[in-house]
């Protein structure tokens, strides 16, 4: 498998042409005010924009073209990177590349090209539109790619399901030197039990009640670590099993520290069993047991904050990731794993059902990524040291209506239901926020672990 | 008209529904305002339809955190004075016990629906069986009376649903609707009853509230129940208690009230007691069945009496108490008798305990498939035959 590396993407749609990703690219690489010094090029192009902008490619025709060996592409950052002092101006380079990524600069007298600024692009920042991004996960492929996947393929889920891309993903990464407790639900109807006996996982797992996922774990991993094994105990469970009728043993264990990682799935209900309502079902949704006709329009109460719930355990780590967010879903993973080993460590992860949602299968990361754009889903991250902090900017969301309007079970909202849900929302945000601004206070001497 | 059968009325006469949803309805006609429940299957179709018709008729719907809080809310409802359902399955109906426990000593009246699956433990959630036939006996802890009805079709869901809240409310006791996942997700037609308002009524507490007794009876063995803000004095509780309704220790005093508890059905089996016999007076084996084994057995009658085989059914309908009496008279004549049923052995139990050993044949089965007519019929045929050599 090739390697893959960092990049600079462009949304061109959400490109305004202000043009100053150019000036702060000469200001960083020629420290000029001229924007024709810039690595970075938006051209206008009909009524939009395009971008001339090194690809960084993987296979470069202006490498093969120059006679000189001065260009030349770095095997572990993936930068073509140009030497100046073997350069003999032939610009046979700039004939080669397709993406105008290589020009002439007559100031400086030579080629230039973007370097990818060590990591760390100057254009990229300024962009205040979205239209340019630094694309990290080239990590997770080279790192986790060549991860054998501990589920077997063909496993029986709805098309487009989010949660096996969660199951595939955390076990991956976790390894296979775990012990994997997965309550009713769908996790294990159509995962870890596999289809007819023939797929699942290739790990040890066990299917416990819904009433006692923790406890079953905390009993595993307290007996690994009396024979001196390093046996990870992994609980991967659904909101409704972790929420409501499991709460009880998931907050003893973690009361006690229990050095387990507990992953929640949260697709907001019990869709295993029909799509009934759960304690994380969002106000207003429509489900099999809050219906939706004259007299009844969807839940009447907000959802459970659990992962809020779980700081106020003083968890060794508690965190909320998205699928839309791979890399930070993978960092918060790793941090999870460290930090089971000597308490316990919950992550909630949001994972849109297409089936009890009433969306296509092909939108779920799109609905995933709009989530957490609106606001509607919070990413955070949170350990008794530190206190809690957001990880993905709460500022500039986007109208919750651009979320609510792409899922079925909130086709029936009325204006006050949508009104009621944005106070959630901000009610919500003012509340992480205000624990983020006490981060590190009596929390710290409290951790354990 | 009232506003029940007002609400009720477009949904009347003949419907082909399924038997979660006939008991829903029934529920709803037999006057409960009141569900709490929590997700399971075989048996969420009922909160699902209960969560749109109790609205309708101003009633509670509340999906609770787990089956525990599920049957507490229904008691604590029932104490308010509400006719209460609860429903489950057999994981849910393990967690439910101490609950019921506590319903059946405290006299609370309320209905627990068992949709029974394959067990033990997460089972079998989408397969029939039969193996709650003891618990919903015994499966709380101490000694405790209960009544347990075991409908058969989707049609005697809905009756058996009517009458499980008028026995409930009449002998201040939880009443087990007991069927399995085939009844259940079963689609008949069933003629529907018009609701006629409230059916049975609470023997409420009147007179004197001094002299009020929270668990003193006359002769029927039922006490009557007080209002909640009616001012009586009253204390409710899972301890022992003497006829004050507070906890005692005194061995004559629980010894009273218990014995008084345990044998408060015997003055009303006459409403209790329900079974249907099919051509027993001249049948060699008759069959003991309930549920979707007796429905099976039914066609074995006619396979086998086609043949030359006379076989006969005794289906108890109300299966705890057990009607014993009945039994004993539909079995006289047989030369043999036949208990198929879903579980490795449990009806067949009661039948020996009542009709001795030596004559009692049994097919169990607990592989999630139903037993077949041709089964019974050929298996009743072979145990005649046993019996001639």
């Amino acid at each position: 498998m090739g390697a893959a590396y960092e990049t600079i993407y462009f949304k061109a749609d959400a490109c305004d042409g202000c043009n100053e990703c150019m000036s702060a690219c000469a200001r960083a690489k020629a420290q000029s005010d001229d924007q024709l010094q810039s690595r970075i090029q938006i051209v206008p192009s009909g009524e939009g924009f395009e971008l001339a902008l090194c690809r960084q490619c993987g296979d470069p025709e202006c490498v093969l073209n120059c006679p000189a060996g001065a260009l030349a592409k770095n095997a572990g950052s993936g930068v073509i990177a140009w030497d100046g002092s073997k350069c003999v101006n032939c610009l046979l380079c700039t004939v080669g590349c397709a993406y105008g990524g290589i020009a002439y600069d007559a100031q400086a007298g030579h080629v230039i090209k973007c370097d990818m600024c060590a990591g760390d692009p100057a254009c990229v920042k300024v962009c205040t539109t979205g239209a340019l991004k630094h694309v990290k996960t080239a990590r997770i492929y080279n790192e986790v790619g060549n991860l054998e996947d501990l589920f077997a393929p063909g496993l029986s889920g709805c098309q487009g399901c989010n949660t096996e891309l969660i199951m595939r993903h955390t076990l991956r990464r976790i390894g296979p030197d775990v012990v994997v407790a997965t309550p009713p639900g769908c996790i294990p109807g159509m995962g870890s039990v596999g289809y007819n006996g023939l797929t699942g996982t290739k790990v040890p797992v066990f299917h416990p009640l819904l009433t006692n996922t923790a406890s079953m774990l905390a009993g595993v991993r307290r007996h690994y670590k009396r024979m001196g094994r390093d046996v990870m105990a992994v609980a991967l469970a659904g909101d409704g099993g972790t929420a409501d009728v499991g709460f009880q043993s998931l907050s003893g264990a973690a009361e006690r520290g229990e050095e387990i990682l507990y992953i929640c799935v949260d697709n907001e209900g019990y869709m295993n069993t029909g799509m009934q309502r759960s304690g994380c079902t969002p106000y207003g949704a429509w489900t099999s047991t809050t219906p939706v006709g004259e007299r009844a329009h969807g839940k009447t109460q907000d959802a459970k904050n659990l992962p809020l719930l779980m700081v106020m355990h003083n968890c060794a780590y508690v965190a909320t990731a998205s699928t839309a967010f791979m890399q930070d879903l993978y960092d918060k993973l790793e941090r999870a794993i460290e930090a089971a080993k000597t308490g316990f460590a919950y992550l909630h992860i949001y994972s849109p059902c297409t089936t009890g949602w009433r969306f296509p299968s092909d939108q779920n990361i799109e609905v995933a990524r709009k989530a957490v754009e609106t606001n509607f889903v919070l990413l955070w991250e949170f350990n008794p040291r530190d206190g809690l902090q957001l990880t993905h900017p709460a500022e500039n969301a986007k109208p919750i209506d651009e979320y609510l309007e792409v899922l079925g079970k909130y086709r029936h909202l009325d204006p006050d239901q949508v009104e009621h849900i944005e106070r959630t929302l901000a009610n919500n945000l003012a509340r992480i926020r205000g624990f983020a601004a006490a981060k590190g206070t009596a929390s710290a001497e409290a951790g354990r672990g | 008209m009232n506003a029940v059968d007002k609400a009720l009325l477009p949904r009347l006469a003949l419907r082909l529904i399924s038997g979660n949803h006939a008991c829903a309805l029934a529920a709803v006609a037999a006057g409960c305002r009141f569900f709490a429940g929590y997700p399971i299957t075989p048996s969420s179709e009922i909160a699902e339809r209960l969560s749109r018709l109790l609205p309708e008729v101003d009633g509670v719907f509340v999906q609770m955190e787990d089956e525990i809080a599920s049957i507490a809310a229904v008691i604590g409802a029932s104490m308010g004075g509400v006719k209460a359902l609860t429903a489950t399955s057999g994981p849910g109906f393990s967690l439910k016990q101490e609950n019921i426990g506590y319903a059946a000593g405290a006299e609370i009246p309320c209905v627990i629906v068992n949709v029974m699956r394959g067990g033990p433990s997460t089972g079998m959630p989408t397969r029939p069986a039969q193996g709650d036939i003891m618990q919903s006996r015994w499966g709380s802890h101490g000694d405790y009376p209960i009544i347990v009805l075991a409908p058969a079709s989707v049609r005697e869901i809905y009756s058996e649903t009517l009458r499980a809240f008028d026995l409930a409310e009449t002998c201040r006791t939880p009443v087990v609707l007991l069927y399995d996942q085939v009844i259940a997700q079963l689609t008949e037609t069933v003629e529907l009853v018009a609701a006629e308002g409230i059916r049975a009524e609470r023997k409420w507490a009147s007179g004197a509230r001094e002299a009020y007794q929270p668990y003193a009876s006359d002769g029927g063995a039922i006490p009557a129940m007080s209002r909640p803000g009616a001012g009586y004095r009253v204390h409710t509780t899972g301890l022992n208690h003497a006829e004050n309704g507070f906890p005692t220790q005194d061995p004559e005093t629980v010894a009273r009230n218990l014995g008084r508890l345990l044998g408060k059905f015997e003055h009303h089996r006459d409403a209790i007691d329900s079974w249907q016999a099919i051509g027993c007076e001249d049948a060699e084996v008759v069959i003991v069945a309930i549920g979707i084994s007796a429905r099976a057995a039914t066609r074995a009658i006619e396979l086998a009496r086609a043949g030359g085989l006379r076989l006969g059914l005794f289906r108890p309908i109300t299966l705890w108490p057990f009607p014993e009496d009945a039994l004993r008279a539909a079995a006289k004549h047989a030369r043999a008798v036949l208990v198929p049923e879903m579980n490795a052995g449990q009806l067949s139990l009661e039948v020996e305990r009542i009709l001795g050993s030596k004559r009692v044949h049994a097919i169990h089965r607990y592989n999630g498939e139903p037993i077949t007519p041709a089964e019974i019929a050929a298996r009743a045929a072979a145990v005649l035959k046993e019996k001639a050599t």
